[in-house]
C-alpha cells in the first residue's frame, strides 16, 4: 500500500479542512507481503542492495554492473562519481513490493532509474542475458544523466531538460542490447503494415515499446550513416540549445524532417522485399480471435465442440477466454475467467505463462494470488475452480503441463533465490518434486503424450550467456538431460504433437521468429531435421495442436492474433526451408562470472541511509488570511520504506504574533511491512473559516497528535483505523477579518478532541483516460469524535460511498455512484456538495448539511478521438476529447429533509498531458422534488477525474 | 553610522571587489618558457617548457565560473589566459592567482586562446563570427571572421591563424586583419565531416583530423591537400608532429603514426579502448591516455608499448611532458606525476572535480584546470 496513508497524510497537512477529502480514500494496495532482511553489497562503484536468498545472483550482478561501468565510463567518455545504489529483487513479484516508488509496477517494466536518489531498481527474471541487458540499460540512463548534467553545468547552463524520451530510451536500448529478434518483428511489422512513425512525429507514440524499438533503430541508423561519435556529440551538444530538434541538427546536419526521409527510405529498402519470399500471417492464415491481445491458445474438444482456451486482454482486465472453432465464421469469444478484480486472480501472466489442459478436461493456470504465484485448476464440464495450489518459497510459477495420465504437472518457477528451474506437482499424492536446480533458465516444459520425456527450452547451452534459448529432453527415468537443438538461435514453446511423434516450436533461426517442426524417430526420440512451417515477415508465438491444425500466435499490426494453418502435416511435407538438426556438443555450459572473485567485496546489514526527497519554502498571500511563509520536506531512506515529513510555516500578520502563529507538523510513514502505520505531532494556529451559512471565520489554535494503522487484505481490499487526539482553541473575535463576516463570529470555545475511525475500502476499477470504466469501489466509514475535556462537542459519522462502472464496450461504460454521509451529535461537521464533481448543475460548495445523500449515473463514452488544426506554420493537434451524458440526485440537509434536487445533462472531458482532466457540463437543474426544471441551460466547467 | 548606509557601503565595496577589468596594463612580452597555445607549440607536442618536479604544492587557487573543455590554458608573461566553457577569458597572475581581469565573449570556448603580444585570438564553439582578436590593452575586440562554430584550438604559424571550423572547413588567416587567405574544406560526403581535431603543423604544412576518420595534411602557405591518411574511427584528438612524423589517436581505438611529408601509414597500435585524448612527444615516446583508463608510453620508432599505468578513471585529455616528469589528470580527479622513462607514480594530487583538461607548465608552475570550475597552480615543495 500505502501510497494512500502517504496521499491522506499530505492532505491532512496541505489542504484546507473543508477539502472534499471523500474523493481521496479510494486506490489499492501496494502489500509489503514479504519482509525482507536488506543487505548491502559494496563493490567499486556500487552500493548493491538484496536479501540473503539472492545473494548468488547479487554478486553475479555486480560483477554485470560493474562491467557494464567500464563499457559506458568509455563510451561516455565520462564517469559517474558518486556511488551508484542498485537495488536487485530475485523476481518480479517481490519487485512489485517495490517502495522506492510510489505507483505500481505493470508486470512489463523491467526495471527503472529513479533519478531523484540516483537509485536503480531491477527485478530478475530468470535469464542472466535480460539481466546483464536491465542493469546496463539502466546504467545507460545513470551516465547519461550524469553526462548531460556536466555539459549544462560546465557552461553554467540550467540543469532543467533532459533529452526527449525516444533519445532517452533508445540510447539506453542501443547501448545496452544488440538489435535482437524481437525488435526487429516490431520494426519489421510497422515498416510492412505502414504504421512506422517518422522521426518528427515520435512524441505520438510517447512511452510505448514502439517508441523504444524505433528509438534505438535511429540512432543505430545515425551512428551506422553518420559515424558511431555523433551518439556521444549529441549529449556533447546538448548545451547549444534548448530544442533538441535543433541539437539533432547542428550534430547531424539534418533536421528531423530530412533525417526521416532517409531513415524511412533505407527502412523500405530493407523490408520490402521480405515480402517477395515471406507472408504477412493475415494473408495465409486463418483468423480465430483478432480482437485485443492474446496468448497461449490451447485447443480442446468439448463433447462435439472445438474449443480454444487462451489468455487475453480485451477490456483491460487481463483473463482466461474460449472460443469454438468449429464455425466458418470469425470466433465469438467467451470470458470464462476474469482476471485482476479478484484476490485469487490478482494477475494473469500475459504472454509468460501457457494453459494446458488434462485428458480429464481440467485446465491448469497461474495466476498472481497474493505474495506469490499461484497453480489453478479449472474444471471445463463443470466451470468452476476445483483446487488451488500455492507453494512454500516458490515465488513465479509458469507454464504448466499436464502429464498424459493427467495425475501431475510440470511447470517452471523461480524461487527466492531468483533461479528458474522445472518442478513436478503431484495432484493425488500432493508432492513437490524438483527436476532441476541451477541457475540456468528454464522455460516452456512440456510432457511428452507417452509420459516419458519433457521437452522444455533453456538458456543452457554456451550460446546461453548471449541470450539464445535451445530445447532439451528431460528423460524422467534416467533424469538424464539431452539437447535437442545446438545452436546459436533461439528455441521457444515446445509442444508434442498428439501422437508424440512431432513437435512444434518457435525458432528464429532465419531471423524473424517462426514455427517450426521436427519429426521424431519414435525410438530414439530424435530428429534429424527440422522443417518450417509458417513464413512470415514477423512472428508466429505458442504453437499448439488442433487435431491437425496448427494454432499459435500471430504478431501482426501491432497486435496479437491467434491463428491457424490447416493440416500442418500437408505443409510439413511440403516445407522447402530444412534444417538439420545436430545436437553434439562443442562446449561446456557457460557459468556467469561473479563479482566476489574478482573484486573486493563488503556486505553489510542495511540500516537505513535517509536523504531529501522534496525541500521546498513558499510565501503566499490570501486576501482574507494575509501573507504566510513556510517551508515543507520530505525525508526517506533509499528503500522507500520509512517516510518523513516536516511542515513549519507562520502566519503572523503582526511581529507580536510571531511567535503564537508558527505551525509545525512532523510525521513518520512506515512502509516496510503489510501493516502500514502513521503518526504524527502537529501545531496549527491561525485564522480559518469553516464552510457553513454564512462562511464560519475565525481563529483558531490547535495542536495534537493522531495515529493510523492500514491493513491490506489484498491489491483490493484494506481496512484502516485511525485515532487522533487534538487541543482545539477558537476565538471569539477577530478585529481584521471583514465586517461582512464579523458577526458570524461569535463561537469561542475550547476543545480537547478525540476522533476515532474504522474504514473498509474495495477498489477493482479499471481507469480510462477520464475516469474509471470497470469494476467497483467501496468504501465505509465509522467515526466517532468527541471533546473529552469541556464536552463542547461529540458526533458520530458515517459515511458510505459505493461506485460501480458497468461496461458497455471497449471505450464506454455507465458509472453509478451511491453517497450515505452521515454526521450528528454536538457540533457535528457540516458536508459540502455542489459542483461539477457531484451534484452538478448547483454551484460550488452550495448544498450543505450534516446529512447528504446523492446518486449520480453517468454514460462515458469516447467523443472525438482527434482534433487537429493545420496553420501555414505548422499544426497542433488534441486527442482524446471523451462524452458523458449524466444524472444526478441527492440533497444536504440538517435536521428536517427540505427537498430533492437533481440534474441532467451533458459534458465533455478531455485529459490533458495525462496529469490534469478539464470538464465541462452543460445541462438543466431540477429543483423542487422534481417539479421544477430549470429555464435556462447551466455551463459549468472544472477539472478533475469523473467519479 | 546609521546601519542601512554602512550596509550600502559595504555592498558597493563589494560589488567594486568583484567588477574585475576587462583590459590589462600592457601587452604580453614574450618569453623562453612561454606557452602560447594549445601544445606550447605549432607541432603540439605538449612537450617543453621548465621542469616542474614533484613533489608539488598547491600554490594557489582560481575560481573561474564555469566548466573548462579538454584544451588548456596559455601562459605567457607571468599571466594565464584561460577560455571557459562559459565564454569567457580569466587572465590570473601566474604567481599569485589574482585575477587581472575578464572578457566575456558570449559563447563558450572550447580551443586554447592564442596569445601574441597585446592580442589574444579566441575561438568561440557557437557563434557565427566565431574568431575573435581581442586587444587586452584597450580591452576592445580588434576583428572578428565568420568562421562558424569552432570547438578546436586555433594554430598561429608566423602572422597566419589556421582555425578548423565543427563544419568541415580549415582556414588561413591573416592574424592582424583577420582577412582569410585560404579554405579548405573537406570533400561532402554522406558522414558529416565535422572538425573537432586541432590543427598541428612542422612548418610546411597544416596537419588535423576530421569525424570521418581521415587525417588531413594541407600545405601551410597553399591550402592544397597534401594528403590523406584513413584510420578506422573518427578522429576527435588531434596530431602532434615530432621529427618527420604526426601521430594522432583515433576513436578506433589505436593511436597511428603517418610519415608527415607522404602520408604513409608508419604503424598503428591498437590500445583497447576510445581514444579521445591528445598525446605528449618527446624525441623518444609518446604518451597518451584511453578513455579505457590506461595511460600508455609508447615507443616512437615503432608504436611498441613501453610502460602502462591503469587509474580509476578514463583519460580524456592530453598529459603533459615536463622536462622527464609526465603529468597527466584523469577523470577519477586525479593529477598524476609519473617518471616519463618508467612509468612510477612520483606524486599524485586528489582533486574535488575531474581533470579532464591539459595541465601547463609555466617555470616552477604548475597550471591545472578541474571540473569544479577551478585553476589551480601547483609548485615544487623546494620552491619559493
Amino acid at each position: 500500500m500505502s501510497r494512500r496513508i502517504a496521499t491522506y497524510v499530505l492532505l491532512v497537512f496541505l489542504l484546507r479542512s473543508s477539502a472534499p477529502s471523500q474523493f481521496f480514500y479510494f486506490g489499492r494496495n501496494k502489500v509489503q507481503y514479504t519482509a525482507f532482511d536488506w543487505h548491502v553489497l559494496k563493490t567499486d562503484h556500487f552500493d548493491i542492495y538484496y536479501y540473503p536468498e539472492m545473494k548468488d545472483l547479487a554478486e553475479r550482478g555486480a560483477f554485470m554492473a560493474e562491467e557494464s561501468y567500464r563499457t559506458l565510463e568509455e563510451k561516455f567518455n565520462h564517469n559517474v562519481s558518486n556511488r551508484i545504489p542498485l537495488i536487485f529483487y530475485s523476481s518480479h513479484l517481490h519487485f512489485q513490493q517495490t517502495n522506492t516508488t510510489p505507483g505500481f509496477v505493470p508486470e512489463g517494466v523491467g526495471g527503472f532509474f529513479e533519478f531523484l536518489k540516483g537509485r536503480v531498481v531491477i527485478p530478475y527474471d530468470g535469464s542472466m542475458w535480460n539481466f546483464r541487458h536491465v542493469i546496463r540499460h539502466e546504467l545507460v540512463h545513470v551516465f547519461m544523466h550524469s553526462k548531460i548534467n556536466r555539459v549544462l553545468l560546465d557552461h553554467r547552463i540550467a540543469q532543467d531538460h533532459l533529452p526527449p524520451l525516444w533519445f532517452v530510451e533508445g540510447l539506453a536500448e542501443y547501448w545496452s542490447t544488440h538489435w535482437d529478434g524481437q525488435a526487429e518483428m516490431v520494426l519489421r511489422d510497422a515498416v510492412v503494415s505502414n504504421y512506422l512513425v517518422p522521426l518528427s512525429d515520435l512524441e505520438r507514440i510517447f512511452g510505448t515499446y514502439l517508441m523504444y524499438k524505433e528509438g534505438q533503430n535511429i540512432l543505430q541508423f545515425a551512428a551506422e550513416r553518420f559515424g558511431p561519435e555523433k551518439i556521444l556529440l549529441f549529449m556533447e551538444n546538448f548545451w547549444k540549445s534548448g530544442s533538441f530538434e535543433d541539437v539533432f541538427k547542428l550534430t547531424l546536419d539534418r533536421s528531423y524532417q530530412q533525417f526521416d526521409e532517409e531513415w524511412t527510405y533505407a527502412l523500405k529498402k530493407k523490408y520490402y522485399p521480405l515480402l517477395a519470399s515471406l507472408d504477412q500471417p493475415s494473408g495465409v492464415s486463418k483468423p480465430l480471435v483478432t480482437e485485443g491481445f492474446n496468448s497461449k491458445p490451447v485447443y480442446y474438444r468439448n463433447g462435439d465442440r472445438k474449443e480454444i482456451y487462451f489468455i487475453g486482454n480485451h477490456s483491460g482486465y487481463t483473463s482466461i477466454y474460449r472460443a469454438t472453432i468449429d464455425s466458418g465464421s470469425r470466433m465469438k469469444t467467451e470470458l470464462v475467467l476474469e482476471g485482476e478484480k479478484t484476490d485469487e486472480f490478482e494477475a494473469f501472466h500475459l504472454f509468460q505463462s501457457k494453459l494446458d489442459i488434462s485428458v480429464k478436461g481440467i485446465l491448469a493456470f497461474i495466476t498472481k494470488s497474493g505474495e506469490n504465484d499461484a497453480l489453478h485448476l479449472y474444471d471445463i464440464k463443470n466451470e468452476k475452480v476445483v483446487e488451488t495450489n500455492r507453494f512454500k518459497d516458490l515465488v513465479v510459477l509458469g507454464s504448466p503441463s499436464w502429464s498424459p495420465d493427467g495425475e501431475r504437472i510440470v511447470f517452471s518457477s523461480v524461487d527466492k533465490s531468483g533461479n528458474n528451474d522445472l518442478y513436478i506437482w503431484d495432484t493425488g499424492h500432493r508432492t513437490l518434486e524438483r527436476l532441476t536446480n541451477d541457475i540456468y533458465d528454464e522455460r516452456d516444459p512440456s510432457w511428452s503424450p507417452r509420459g516419458d520425456k519433457i521437452v522444455f527450452s533453456s538458456d543452457r547451452t554456451p550460446y546461453g550467456e548471449h541470450g539464445k534459448y535451445n530445447l532439451f529432453l528431460f528423460d524422467l527415468n534416467s533424469r538424464d538431460l539431452r539437447y535437442l537443438t545446438y545452436g546459436d538461435e533461439s528455441y521457444h514453446s515446445p509442444q508434442w504433437s498428439p501422437d508424440g511423434t512431432r513437435l512444434l516450436f518457435t525458432s528464429d533461426i532465419d531471423g524473424a521468429r517462426n514455427v517450426w517442426m521436427m519429426n521424431f524417430d519414435t525410438s530414439q526420440y530424435a530428429a534429424s531435421r527440422m522443417r518450417k512451417i509458417t513464413q512470415f515477415t514477423t512472428a508466429a508465438f505458442d504453437p499448439s495442436w488442433a487435431d491437425s491444425t496448427l494454432i499459435f500466435v500471430a504478431f501482426e499490426n501491432f497486435s496479437f492474433q491467434i491463428r491457424a494453418v490447416p493440416d500442418v502435416m500437408e505443409v510439413y511435407d511440403s516445407s522447402k526451408t530444412i534444417r538439420p538438426l545436430d545436437a553434439s556438443v562443442d562446449e561446456k555450459p557457460w557459468k556467469p562470472h561473479s563479482i566476489a572473485g574478482t573484486s573486493e567485496v563488503n556486505s553489510l546489514r542495511y540500516t537505513g541511509e535517509y536523504s531529501l526527497d522534496i525541500a521546498q519554502s513558499q510565501i503566499a498571500t490570501d486576501p482574507v488570511f494575509g501573507t504566510s511563509g513556510g517551508a515543507f520536506l520530505a525525508l526517506s531512506d533509499l528503500l522507500g520504506n520509512e517516510q518523513y515529513y516536516f511542515l513549519v510555516y507562520n502566519t503572523a500578520q503582526t511581529t507580536d504574533e510571531l511567535l503564537s502563529s508558527f505551525n509545525i507538523a512532523v510525521s513518520r510513514i512506515s512502509l516496510q511491512q503489510r501493516t502500514n502505520f502513521a503518526y504524527g505531532v502537529y501545531r496549527f494556529s491561525g485564522r480559518r473559516y469553516d464552510l457553513s451559512d454564512p462562511d464560519e471565520f475565525f481563529f483558531e489554535r490547535v495542536f495534537g497528535g493522531y495515529f493510523t494503522l492500514s491493513y491490506p487484505l489484498s491489491k483490493f481490499r484494506r481496512i484502516a483505523v485511525a485515532t487522533s487526539l487534538s487541543n482545539s482553541e477558537k476565538d471569539a473575535t477577530i478585529s481584521d477579518l471583514s465586517e461582512a463576516s464579523a458577526s458570524t463570529i461569535d463561537r469561542s470555545r475550547r476543545a480537547l478532541f478525540l476522533s476515532n475511525t474504522l474504514s473498509f475500502t474495495h477498489d477493482n476499477s479499471l481507469w480510462g483516460p477520464s475516469g474509471p470504466l470497470d469494476g467497483n469501489r467501496f468504501n465505509i466509514s465509522l467515526a466517532y469524535t468527541s471533546d473529552i475535556q469541556y464536552s463542547n462537542a461529540s458526533y458520530y459519522s458515517v459515511i458510505f460511498d459505493y461506485r460501480h462502472y458497468f461496461r458497455i464496450a471497449q471505450r464506454s461504460a455507465l458509472a453509478s455512484r451511491l453517497w450515505l454521509f452521515y454526521n450528528d451529535g454536538k457540533e457535528a461537521r457540516r458536508f459540502v456538495m455542489g459542483g461539477s464533481w457531484d451534484l452538478r448543475g448547483f454551484p460550488r460548495f452550495s448544498l450543505r448539511g450534516k446529512k447528504l445523500w446523492l446518486v449520480s449515473n453517468e454514460l462515458r463514452f469516447p467523443f472525438l478521438d482527434q482534433l487537429g488544426f493545420r496553420f501555414p506554420f505548422g499544426g497542433v493537434s488534441f486527442v482524446g476529447f471523451r462524452g458523458a451524458l449524466f444524472f444526478d440526485v441527492g440533497n444536504a440537509w440538517d435536521d428536517e429533509y427540505t427537498e430533492t434536487l437533481g440534474s441532467l445533462g451533458g459534458g465533455l472531458r478531455f485529459n490533458l498531458a495525462g496529469v490534469l482532466v478539464l470538464r465541462y457540463d452543460i445541462g438543466k437543474r431540477i429543483e423542487r422534488n422534481f417539479t421544477r426544471i430549470q429555464d435556462g441551460l447551466f455551463h459549468q466547467f472544472f477539472f478533475g477525474y469523473d467519479f | 553610522m546609521p546601519l542601512h548606509i554602512l550596509i550600502l557601503m559595504l555592498a558597493v565595496c563589494a560589488a567594486l571587489q568583484s567588477c574585475t577589468p576587462n583590459k590589462l596594463e600592457r601587452g604580453f612580452r614574450p618569453g623562453a618558457d612561454d606557452w602560447r597555445m594549445y601544445g606550447g607549440r605549432m607541432e603540439r607536442t605538449n612537450a617543453g617548457g621548465t621542469a616542474v618536479q614533484p613533489p608539488l604544492l598547491k600554490a594557489w587557487e582560481y575560481g573561474a565560473g564555469a566548466g573548462f573543455s579538454c584544451y588548456s590554458a596559455a601562459i605567457v608573461d607571468s599571466t594565464v589566459v584561460v577560455g571557459t566553457l562559459q565564454g569567457e577569458v580569466h587572465f590570473i597572475d601566474v604567481g599569485t592567482g589574482h585575477g587581472l581581469g575578464s572578457h566575456d565573449f558570449g559563447s563558450a570556448i572550447v580551443g586554447t586562446p592564442v596569445v601574441d603580444k597585446q592580442f589574444i585570438f579566441v575561438a568561440l564553439a557557437h557563434d557565427e563570427e566565431s574568431l575573435v582578436a581581442y586587444n587586452v590593452t584597450l580591452g576592445d575586440i580588434e576583428w572578428k571572421a565568420k568562421i562558424g562554430d569552432i570547438e578546436s584550438s586555433p594554430l598561429l604559424v608566423d602572422d597566419r591563424l589556421y582555425v578548423a571550423s565543427v563544419n568541415g572547413k580549415l582556414f588561413c588567416l591573416n592574424k592582424v586583419t583577420g582577412q582569410t587567405i585560404w579554405t579548405f574544406a573537406i570533400a561532402p560526403s554522406r558522414q558529416m565531416s565535422a572538425i573537432h581535431s586541432s590543427p598541428a603543423s612542422d612548418g610546411n604544412a597544416v596537419f588535423f583530423g576530421c569525424d570521418n576518420g581521415d587525417l588531413y595534411a594541407v600545405g601551410l602557405e597553399d591550402g592544397k591537400l597534401r594528403w590523406r591518411g584513413r584510420t578506422g574511427g573518427s578522429i576527435m584528438a588531434s596530431p602532434s608532429l615530432s621529427g618527420g612524423t604526426v601521430y594522432v589517436g583515433s576513436l578506433d581505438r589505436a593511436v597511428h603514426a603517418f610519415d608527415a611529408a607522404t602520408g604513409r601509414q608508419l604503424w598503428k597500435r591498437s590500445l583497447g579502448a576510445n581514444i579521445f585524448s591528445s598525446q605528449a612527444v618527446d624525441d623518444r615516446h609518446v604518451y597518451i591516455g584511453t578513455a579505457g583508463r590506461t595511460l600508455y608510453c609508447l615507443n616512437k620508432d615503432d608504436g611498441s608499448i613501453v610502460w602502462t599505468f591503469t587509474a580509476k578513471g578514463g583519460f580524456s585529455a592530453s598529459p603533459l611532458l615536463s622536462g622527464d616528469v609526465l603529468y597527466a589528470g584523469c577523470l577519477d580527479r586525479t593529477l598524476y606525476a609519473f617518471n616519463a622513462y618508467t612509468g612510477e607514480v612520483l606524486w599524485q594530487f586528489k582533486s574535488t572535480g575531474r581533470i579532464k583538461s591539459t595541465p601547463v607548465a609555466w617555470k616552477q608552475r604548475l597550471v591545472v584546470l578541474a571540473e569544479d570550475d577551478n585553476v589551480m597552480a601547483f609548485k615544487p615543495e623546494a620552491a619559493p
